[in-house]
């Protein structure tokens, strides 16, 4: 796989499309939940990923090594933040679209799984998301990178251009907040959310 | 039981680290021996530990198309979305003449300090040598030729009184220099207020669209 990869990047430094666009196909899920989560909804997330994937293939000859994910996450990073620089600096775009039910798929519905389990887990999911559209955007990448796509904190560091302590205080606080944000909605969540003594 | 304040902030702090395996082992079992006495950290770190479990088990988001490049956008200069408004351009080049014209200030004024320097005189001097308030300096190291007509030139080449006629050419020319010198910096105050003045229109132009 690596090895693959390796090659993959090789053949797109000397301008082979077909082996980029095989990279594209490895890692555009990632990249466009991130944008999703960044942006809060499906068409700025769209654009957002084509174009953190043009300019990685304009920028891929000077890429020298490490991890292809984090250097691809970064270039995303970037452009999300371009994006919501524009919303502040044109106030009639929202600041952060709520994300709506619509735009993060569920998974379908297992035949084992009780009804009220699973309504349990879709709301839990819907309020999570929510709470990370909540969150300031460098907590918010932080967050997405270490818990949702399970990035190393080297990795996560790698991919937001932090130092690694910067990237520890950015989870820690990003969580923190997740947390508060889940409690104050304890009514519709699982009793490991509630206050003690709410049963 | 009651911890320091500080103390009880800092291993609050350090909850999501440990439960990443991310401290020093010294660190986390400080922390674990505040854990055994906390409650209160018991508890928050449980529900950090339930919020990172319930983050990592989302479901995947499904890529609503493919993100392959054509070979024509692969071509394209610039990328197809997120140009920048008409505002944001504005006020790019808004800044960038401001830019330019602070240092072009700034290019003046050395420039015209450095050739008073040259000259051996200053600005007030002169305009006062030319207002007739001029007094005798008592400095030998005074220029030449701003001495007037009265006093003993002490820098002078040739050690004799300044004639008049020696002077008037040298004061002449500082006259010169310095309404050259803020002719420019008001032209380049004004050109500064235009710009600014220009930008604040793009700016509030950019708001009504």
């Amino acid at each position: 796989m690596q090895t693959d990869e390796a090659s993959l990047i090789e053949r797109s430094q000397r301008g082979d499309l077909d082996a980029f666009n095989a990279l594209v196909l490895a890692y555009q899920g990632q990249v466009y939940s991130v944008c999703l989560r960044m942006l809060g909804s499906q068409q700025p997330a769209e654009d957002a990923t084509q174009e953190a994937f043009i300019a990685a293939f304009r920028a891929v000859s000077r890429f020298r090594g490490g991890s292809l994910r984090a250097w691809l996450l970064r270039i995303a990073a970037n452009v999300c933040y371009d994006e919501l620089r524009r919303r502040r600096s044109r106030p009639q775009v929202p600041l952060e679209a709520a994300p709506g039910e619509e735009q993060f798929a569920t998974e379908p519905a297992s035949p084992d799984e009780p009804p009220e389990e699973r309504a349990e887990r879709q709301e839990m999911a819907r309020c999570l998301e929510r709470g990370l559209a909540s969150l300031p955007a460098d907590q918010r990448l932080a967050v997405i990178l270490r818990d949702v796509q399970g990035l190393a904190y080297e990795e996560v560091a790698e991919a937001t251009g932090a130092s690694l302590g910067t990237v520890k205080s950015r989870i820690s606080r990003g969580r923190a907040a997740l947390r508060d944000f889940l409690v104050a909605q304890g009514e519709l969540l699982p009793s490991r959310f509630r206050p003690p003594g709410e049963g | 039981m009651m911890f320091r304040p500080g103390a009880h902030r800092r291993f609050r702090e350090s909850l999501s680290p440990y439960l990443d395996g991310e401290m020093e082992t010294a660190a986390a079992e400080r922390l674990e021996a505040h854990l055994a006495a906390c409650e209160d950290c018991r508890l928050e770190l449980q529900q950090l530990r339930a919020t990172a479990v319930a983050l990592h088990d989302l479901p995947d988001v499904q890529t609503p198309r493919s993100f392959a490049l054509s070979p024509e956008r692969a071509a394209a200069r610039r990328p197809l979305t997120g140009a920048a408004s008409p505002l944001a351009l504005g006020m790019r080049l808004a800044a960038a003449g401001v830019a330019v014209a602070l240092a072009a200030v700034l290019v003046v004024d050395l420039g015209g300090l450095a050739g008073d320097n040259q000259a051996g005189t200053t600005a007030p001097q002169a305009a006062a040598d030319r207002n007739g308030e001029y007094l005798a300096p008592t400095d030998s190291s005074a220029a030449p030729g701003a001495e007037g007509a009265q006093t003993p030139a002490a820098g002078s080449d040739t050690g004799t009184p300044s004639e008049t006629s020696e002077v008037q050419p040298l004061a002449e020319t500082g006259d010169n220099g310095i309404d050259a010198l803020t002719a420019a910096e008001i032209a380049l105050g004004v050109t500064l207020g235009l710009i600014v003045l220009g930008g604040l229109a793009l700016a509030f132009a950019g708001r009504k669209t």
